[in-house]
């Protein structure tokens, strides 16, 4: 009888153990997808900082500026200022002795540009979004709504990637401790003048 | 009874757990990415950096053998005296020969400067030395990790043909660039001159003994003797000094043999000759041209420069409308008459610079853009050579007048202009930035918006070729060459004027200035341009 009841203690102890394992790994599994999740959310969200990048980007305009309501995840753009940043040309000329290696990893950065979805309420009045890839004109024509890359931002250095009818320029931002992000310069990845 | 031990293997299951728990989420969260760390890029700096080390480890070997006692003095060979050159390696060129061997032009600014005599009298009252441009150009040897030197030294023709050390190389010389290029091995021995004349004929020039049956005479060659003078910084005889300066003043005379036509018909290789003795060419030392296997210093041989070919047009009429910009720019430029205007200062260098920049010319069929235009012309930004390309449409082309034609490739070549300032002149580009920002982060606009400085400019030129160059010879009055001037500076998208030229609008009448744009880009019969025929 007695020998009978450790028996049943061990198959207890056995099932009991089974159940824990089990219901943990459930546990286990369901807080590493909600890691992953919230991972993925946060991945997909603009920074408090992104906004003000994108702020500082439109703020000295005279005028609304439209910008379609999803950044965009176009890549190539970096083998294009490449002539810029090596030395070739100078539209964005630095002094920085860091800024080769902000450079190097801006281009490993540009891996993780991914679409994200900008929010009104983040920006100023000025910067309105729009659901519509196309916008019309005063004559009636259609044309594409301006897009951006999100902000990338190394250090105090920001980069953001601007896109409309006949331009697609890289403005460049650097962070100053009392102003702010503050636009420096931009270079020409694609730029037609039509006349 | 004692405590059931799956309550304590419970306890030791959950503490388990709560380490398993930690583990895995470090492990779940180590897996979102991390920067990686920067990696070194071999750019063509680097590149450089090893062409350098290896000319700092052998430019005390880069001399060609002595041959001959009578070397440097009775040989009728072009020899400079030797002086060593520091290469400024932030500036440099690199670029491939049409053979596939890799070449980086370096300056040589800093170092002493030789020039022929004759190029004193191009530059009257101006110090030559300001004009000549010397570069070393390292070739890469196809197989061995060798990078032999050629010092090519540009001389243009005045000063209107100066071109900058980053707008003029071997590679890529601008095809209505008048001058002469020189070419020396690294120890001064001339190999072969090549000149660009005026008028786009090209001579290859050669020293050495006239009398030379080896002389390579390909094509429609003369000789003649010229004289070659270099001075040397340390006191000479009282011939060579008569003044006592502290210098020496050489003086020598060679014979030339010059050799007209195409560049392509010539030899791609110098010579060099020493006392009438074949001595060196692309191929070897010695006439069988096997080499010179224990030479420490190996000569390449080097093609003729390339021309970057500006004009691509097809079209006579805009082909031969356009060579008369280009060459004409000083004319374009000449204000007789009307110089007490108050011009804004980078308007008459805009057309002074003209052609001192790389850009293309071509005519193309434009395509109809998103608003169902075909536009007339556009101009686009560097490609990955560093060239500005404009594009002139065909149909355009075909039904415009002259003047028209006149206009438009003014004011794309303005935008050509600006492109390459906004990436050379710093103050240039914040005020071009400065522009954007005006214009609601719009880069056609803040270009059009920059561009209405030039206004008067792009009027004055239009009048000037029309004046020397044109069919009605600048007799349709300064308002209608200004109205024209008005032609692209519109909003983005509209018929609009750009605001910056809003307040220059003659009465503001804008529907006539769209009017005689509209007469004269299709040839109407209200234009006053005339459309040419250049097949007749």
């Amino acid at each position: 009888m007695k020998q009978q009841e450790i028996i049943w203690q061990e198959e207890l102890k056995k099932i009991v153990m089974t159940n824990f394992i089990f219901k943990g790994i459930l546990v286990l599994l369901f807080i590493c997808l909600t890691n992953i999740a919230k991972s993925q959310e946060k991945n997909n969200r603009l920074s408090d900082e992104q906004y003000r990048v994108i702020e500082a980007m439109y703020s000295k305009g005279k005028s609304e500026i439209i910008i379609f309501n999803e950044t965009i995840d176009y890549k190539s753009w970096i083998n294009l200022i490449k002539p810029e940043f090596e030395g070739n040309y100078s539209s964005c000329p630095f002094e920085d002795p860091h800024f080769p290696k902000i450079y190097e990893r801006l281009i490993l950065m540009t891996s993780t540009i991914s679409i994200k979805k900008i929010e009104q309420s983040q920006l100023p009045p000025n910067i309105k979004l729009s659901k519509n890839s196309l916008q019309t004109n005063e004559l009636g024509h259609l044309y594409p709504t301006r897009r951006i890359s999100e902000p990338l931002i190394i250090n105090n250095y920001a980069f953001v990637f601007d896109k409309t009818e006949n331009a697609e320029l890289l403005f460049l931002f650097k962070k100053d401790k009392e102003k702010g992000w503050e636009w420096k310069c931009f270079i020409e990845c694609y730029v037609v003048f039509i006349d | 009874m004692p405590p059931p031990k799956y309550k304590n293997l419970s306890r030791f299951g959950f503490l388990g757990f709560l380490g398993l728990l930690i583990t895995m989420n470090l492990l779940v969260t180590s897996c979102v990415q991390e920067p990686e760390a920067p990696q070194i890029k071999l750019t063509e700096s680097s590149q450089l950096a090893k062409v350098r080390s290896w000319f700092e480890e052998n430019k005390t070997k880069l001399r060609l053998p002595d041959k001959g006692s009578k070397f440097r003095t009775e040989s009728q060979e072009l020899i400079l005296p030797f002086f060593e050159k520091e290469p400024d390696w932030d500036k440099f060129h690199h670029y491939y020969f049409p053979d596939g061997r890799e070449v980086f032009e370096v300056s040589l600014e800093n170092a002493t400067k030789y020039f022929p005599v004759s190029i004193i009298d191009s530059f009257p009252n101006k110090n030559p030395n300001n004009y000549v441009l010397q570069n070393i150009m390292f070739v890469k040897h196809p197989t061995e990790n060798r990078f032999d030197p050629l010092i090519a030294r540009y001389f243009p023709n005045n000063p209107d043909n100066y071109f900058d050390f980053q707008n003029i190389n071997y590679n890529s010389i601008n095809e209505f660039w008048e001058g002469r290029i020189d070419l020396f091995t690294y120890d001064e021995h001339h190999l072969i001159s090549f000149e660009f004349l005026p008028d786009g004929e090209k001579r290859t020039i050669s020293y050495g003994a006239s009398s030379n049956s080896k002389f390579r005479t390909l094509s429609d060659c003369r000789e003649i003797t010229r004289e070659i003078t270099w001075v040397t910084p340390s006191p000479g005889s009282t011939v060579d000094d008569p003044l006592g300066l502290g210098a020496t003043y050489h003086s020598k005379i060679i014979t030339e043999v010059v050799c007209t036509g195409s560049m392509g018909e010539f030899p791609t290789t110098g010579t060099v000759y020493v006392d009438g003795t074949y001595y060196y060419n692309g191929d070897g030392f010695d006439p069988s041209g096997s080499g010179c296997g224990t030479c420490d210093y190996n000569p390449p041989p080097a093609p003729a420069p390339s021309l970057f070919i500006i004009n691509g047009l097809d079209n006579p009429c805009t082909s031969d409308l356009f060579k008369k910009l280009a060459k004409g720019a000083p004319n374009l430029t000449d204000m007789t008459g009307i110089s007490n205007l108050d011009i804004f200062p980078w308007m008459l260098e805009l057309f002074r610079q003209g052609g001192k920049f790389n850009y293309y010319i071509e005519d193309v069929d434009l395509p109809v853009n998103a608003q169902g235009i075909r536009p007339n012309a556009q101009t686009k930004i560097p490609d990955s050579q560093g060239n500005i390309t404009i594009q002139i449409d065909n149909s355009y082309a075909n039904n415009a007048t002259s003047l028209s034609l006149a206009r438009t490739i003014i004011h794309e070549t303005a935008h050509a202009y600006m492109i390459y300032l906004s990436k050379t002149n710093y103050e240039f580009r914040i005020e071009l930035n400065n522009y954007y920002i005006a214009h609601n982060n719009s880069t056609p606009d803040a270009n059009h918006g920059m561009m209405s400085q030039y206004l008067f400019g792009m009027a004055i030129s239009l009048y000037n070729w029309d004046k020397n160059s044109g069919p009605t010879s600048g007799t349709l009055g300064l308002d209608y060459y200004y109205k024209m001037a008005f032609g692209g500076l519109l909003q983005n998208g509209t018929a609009n004027p750009i605001s910056d030229v809003v307040p220059m609008i003659p009465n503001g009448d804008w529907n006539t200035i769209l009017q005689i744009l509209e007469n004269e880009a299709t040839g109407n019969n209200m234009a006053r341009g005339i459309k040419e025929n250049c097949n007749d």
